[in-house]
């Protein structure tokens, strides 16, 4: 679905991703793996064309995506939660999640009974938030949008265990309709208890690339990803 | 009594006037982060129009001015400010002061600077309260403050208000929301342009119309913008009203040259009393920032 072809990119000159080839699946939820620094929000970055793009290409369904454009993958159905968790401060929690409704399209999941939170606090601007309850936000807009692709940066960050759980529960009955899912963590905990794949980085390359369930048996590989060498 | 009602009325119709000046500038400011100094040219560019124009009647020659308003912002916002947002708000101050004379320039070698005059339509004088004053002012007044009202509805509770606000707020994620940042940037501040020329167009019965004309609204819309928190729409619009009250009132007991005088120093020193009003770099549209919580 998602193609990333011999992709390079970074900031400026510097380049962060190397050389990345990958194929993201549809209704497969995929975690990307790696220490601090290795290129993961980089390369969630590049697909949504927010950094430079020195090499290579990126197509969706076969029609390439142009670089410095994150309008265009978000009008075909994509979309990303940024590390920063990108929510609108001076917009209410219902207003950050209007902007992210599409027409016509209603996620299997209500993201509202899934983090009560923003009924509750529906009216209060999303910069007074705390940075777990800003990631709540992020995560039900990752999810109202992504009619086709979601992309979610460090998604256990700030979250309490149980509410990061329930966020990837919620991920997995999205990716069961046909969603393609791609999320960032640090730690293995999240990757190996709910990704149908596991991809690991190091130094904007991927050096891993397996499916879950053979992980799941013999996790070694993945902690020798996260071990500092 | 009567000296009262006089002065009530025009800081009245100063304030529509200011008003609409400061709200397409507020615009301009919050969305792009631009210090428009071309906001008085465009106003003069309104004058001259309903003067160039003068064979084609008041309403349709508005709707004209509008229309040129629009072209305009839209071809400075392409051609001249899209390159520069980069190079951060002096680039583009300084740009915009280079089209503020350009517009001027080409005002005076096209029409000269003997004062042009623009007849108003309605000539009737109504009688309130006892004084009997300009019935146009008072339409023209009344009908800023109207537009002034449709650009804060449009902004705070429509769709399209919501996206301009939120590509304010934070443009990347706008974009990854599928909002083209480009075209809302041109947009608003062709919008704010607009509203400038529209100023002026209204204005210009009242006018002495010459290419020198816009300079004398650029400083009472930019301390208005100022005086209401940088960014904030409603915050703009209050600090409008102070402006021609100000003016308004000094007008009457001083002579124009000392009004002037005392007028911008009292709002430089509101300013500097008030410092919160400048803030170049964060822009908010709302009138107060409430400090984030701490992580839960």
């Amino acid at each position: 679905m998602l193609a990333i072809e011999k992709l390079t990119a970074g900031y400026g000159k510097t380049t962060v991703v190397d050389d990345v080839t990958l194929t993201l699946e549809a209704g497969t939820v995929t975690a990307l793996l790696g220490r601090n620094g290795v290129g993961k929000t980089t390369l969630l970055r590049a697909i949504f064309g927010l950094c430079h793009r020195h090499g290579g290409g990126l197509s969706m369904d076969g029609k390439p995506l142009p670089p410095g454009r994150a309008e265009v993958p978000a009008r075909r159905g994509m979309t990303l939660l940024p590390d920063d968790r990108g929510v609108f401060p001076t917009l209410t929690i219902e207003e950050n999640l209007r902007l992210a409704e599409r027409r016509g399209y209603r996620p299997p999941v209500d993201v509202k009974e899934l983090f009560p939170l923003l009924v509750e606090r529906a009216e209060q601007p999303a910069g007074q938030l705390s940075g777990g309850q800003k990631q709540q936000v992020g995560i039900a807009r990752a999810i109202l949008a992504g009619e086709r692709f979601i992309a979610i940066d460090e998604l256990s960050q700030g979250l309490q265990p149980s509410l990061a759980q329930a966020a990837l529960e919620a991920l997995r009955a999205v990716a069961a309709t046909g969603v393609g899912v791609l999320f960032v963590e640090q730690g293995p905990r999240y990757p190996l208890a709910y990704a149908d794949r596991i991809v690991g980085m190091v130094k904007g390359r991927i050096v891993l690339d397996r499916p879950g369930d053979e992980l799941r048996t013999d996790p070694t590989a993945v902690t020798d990803l996260l071990v500092v060498s | 009594m009567d000296a009262v009602v006089t002065l009530a009325l025009s800081v009245f119709t100063l304030f529509g006037f200011y008003a609409l000046l400061a709200v397409g500038m507020g615009l301009i400011f919050g969305q792009l982060g631009v210090v428009n100094v071309a906001h008085g040219e465009l106003v003069m560019v309104g004058a001259f129009v309903m003067f160039a124009l003068a064979d084609v009647p008041f309403l349709p020659r508005l709707l004209l001015a509008v229309l040129i308003g629009l072209v305009l912002g839209v071809v400075i916002e392409r051609l001249v400010l899209s390159n520069l947002y980069e190079r951060g708000f002096l680039a583009t101050l300084l740009a915009m002061w280079g089209v503020s004379i350009v517009l001027r320039e080409g005002a005076n070698a096209i029409f000269g600077s003997t004062p042009a005059s623009v007849r108003a339509p309605i000539q009737e004088n109504i009688e309130i309260l006892g004084v009997s004053y300009p019935l146009y002012r008072l339409i023209i007044a009344v009908v800023a403050l109207a537009i002034v009202a449709a650009v804060l509805l449009v902004t705070y509770r429509t769709k399209l208000g919501l996206v301009v606000r939120a590509t304010v707020d934070n443009r990347d994620m706008a974009s990854v929301l599928g909002i083209p940042p480009r075209l809302v940037v041109t947009g608003t501040f062709a919008v704010g342009a607009m509203l400038a020329v529209l100023a002026g167009a209204l204005q210009s019965p009242l006018l002495g119309v010459t290419p020198m004309v816009g300079a004398a609204f650029l400083a009472p819309a930019f301390f208005a913008v100022l005086l209401g928190r940088a960014g904030s729409l409603p915050g703009a619009i209050f600090g409008a009203f102070v402006v021609a009250l100000l003016s308004t009132v000094l007008r009457t007991y001083l002579n124009e040259t000392l009004a002037q005088v005392v007028l911008f120093a009292l709002l430089i020193v509101l300013v500097a009393v008030r410092p919160n009003g400048i803030d170049w770099r964060k822009v908010q549209w709302k009138p107060r920032t409430q400090p984030a919580q701490v992580a839960a």
